[in-house]
């Protein structure tokens, strides 16, 4: 094959880079009111963030309309590991907090995963899902939203294909996508359970070399995991599921 | 709803019988479907009788709708067929001139995706036949497609069109940091002649994984449905090539079978 098909690849380039780029486009009228649904959720957020460790009735009812969330907490939670539990006796692989961080928990399939707020990349109502050929099983497909395509990953299956059947797949009723940092990747979750900060002492952390890189540890309070979210990204990139390593 | 887009920059290539019969055999199948001519030449809209010239909406209304594009205008361009659930968007002429146009307008490579968007519920599949130049046409059906069908005559001078067909992909995706999903479709294979046989493997090694394992066969049947202006899955169901279309839309909605 010939190796520059195009004699001027970069005017084609630009050319194609324009004719995709909305930046000169006005706020849709949908945009517009994401933007304010994302506002007000982000106060609402904003509240869990100075009522540390509060019981919170669940996040359910107020987000029941809203199409996209955005996490706005700070960053600071997240820190080097050196410090981490006094549990470990071989230093987790990731960054661990110093400080006390907030999570969001959610529910799948009687399941409930934990996932750390500075990570969460966003809430979206679930639509139609398109699905794509040649995937992994889990991969549901992409959701349409405004002008974005949104992977949509059947967490169930992800996480415990052992126990998924059939009998569970039809049982399921994924209502958000919990979208995973900056990364086109969302985990479908039937319900939002609550927001809450923790403490470092509040999660068992994984050991380094875990067969579970996506599990950052266990939160001890509702035995439920906290998800890894730069792993979990790395996996999903990778098309693997969460027996692969 | 999912779009498929059947695209090469070379002409001839068999994109209109493609989107012609899997738009067909989808809607025999009770799908909803509509076929998007987004050619200046109207073949699509030809092949059902449509002479867009006649008509007083196309799909030239959709691109040039601006913050005007709603449902209705989409849906007031369609033209029914002979099948109940097959609907075309026809072409135009105009959409000759939309590159000089609007070809350099920041976002117009989205319209076709924005338009889509407002009929999602209306249909099962969208099918673009797509013109054989890169343009602002193609790459609106490009980057409002789940899936880019790229059919391939078996032909030496074919194999030359697909290499800036993936070429065009490749600049695509390196602009969007997107990868386009797409499938390698060997048109017009006849395995008498030899020089299809060879363009076949030619084919077959350089784009390994990306080629569908089966082939359209030549088929006298796909001229004479179109002279009949009617879809091959209902003008002639049992055709040979019918046949392989099947093959291809059964493994398009399931599981592609590629060359290895």
């Amino acid at each position: 094959m010939s190796k520059d098909t195009f004699a001027k690849e970069d005017v084609v380039e630009d050319y194609l880079t324009s004719l995709l780029t909305e930046d000169a486009l006005p706020l849709t009228e949908d945009a517009a009111e994401d933007t304010l649904q994302l506002e007000s959720v982000a106060k609402l957020l904003s509240t869990a963030a100075v009522t540390p460790k509060q019981k919170q009735e669940g996040l359910a009812a107020p987000v029941n309309e809203p199409q996209v969330l955005q996490a706005k907490v700070t960053p600071e939670a997240l820190v080097s590991a050196k410090s981490s539990s006094e549990n470990e006796s071989t230093e987790p692989d990731f960054l661990v907090p110093t400080a006390d961080f907030q999570v969001l928990f959610f529910d799948v399939a009687g399941l409930t995963l934990a996932l750390p707020l500075t990570e969460l990349g966003g809430i979206h109502k679930i639509k139609k899902v398109g699905p794509l050929f040649a995937k992994p099983k889990w991969f549901k497909g992409v959701m349409l939203h405004r002008d974005e395509k949104l992977n949509v990953v059947d967490t169930a299956l992800w996480v415990m294909p052992e126990k998924y059947n059939e009998e569970l797949a039809e049982s399921l009723n994924y209502q958000y996508l919990i979208m995973l940092d900056s990364s086109g990747w969302g985990l479908a979750c039937e319900s939002l359970v609550t927001t809450t900060t923790l403490a470092p002492d509040d999660v068992k952390w994984r050991k380094a070399n875990s067969k579970r890189p996506w599990l950052a540890g266990m939160v001890k309070d509702k035995m439920c995991a906290l998800v890894n979210v730069k792993q979990l990204i790395t996996l999903l990139d990778k098309g693997h599921n969460s027996n692969d390593n | 709803m999912i779009v498929w887009a059947i695209a090469n920059q070379k002409g001839g290539v068999g994109k209109t019988t493609t989107t012609v019969t899997l738009g067909g055999i989808l809607a025999q199948q009770g799908k909803r479907v509509l076929l998007v001519d987004t050619d200046p030449q109207a073949s699509l809209s030809y092949y059902f009788g449509v002479d867009a010239e006649q008509l007083s909406h196309s799909v030239h209304d959709v691109f040039i709708a601006g913050d005007e594009l709603d449902k209705d205008i989409v849906l007031d361009s369609l033209c029914s067929t002979k099948l109940d659930s097959l609907f075309i968007l026809p072409s135009s002429m105009a959409l000759a001139t939309l590159d000089r146009t609007m070809g350099t307008r920041p976002g117009m490579g989205l319209i076709l995706k924005k338009a889509f968007s407002k009929i999602e519920d209306e249909f099962d599949y969208v099918l673009i036949d797509c013109p054989p130049v890169l343009g602002v046409l193609m790459v609106n059906a490009v980057a409002a497609c789940d899936k880019l069908i790229v059919p391939v005559q078996t032909e030496f001078l074919a194999l030359k069109g697909l290499q800036r067909m993936m070429h065009t992909l490749k600049i695509m995706s390196r602009s969007q940091k997107r990868d386009f999903d797409y499938i390698i479709v060997p048109t017009m294979y006849d395995k008498r002649v030899n020089a299809a046989s060879d363009a076949y493997k030619d084919l077959c090694n350089n784009y390994k994984g990306r080629v569908w394992s089966g082939v359209i066969p030549v088929d006298t049947r796909f001229r004479d449905a179109s002279q009949a202006q009617s879809p091959p899955s209902l003008f002639s169901p049992k055709t040979r090539g019918v046949f392989a279309y099947k093959n291809l839309l059964s493994q398009l909605k399931n599981k592609i079978d590629y060359v290895k």
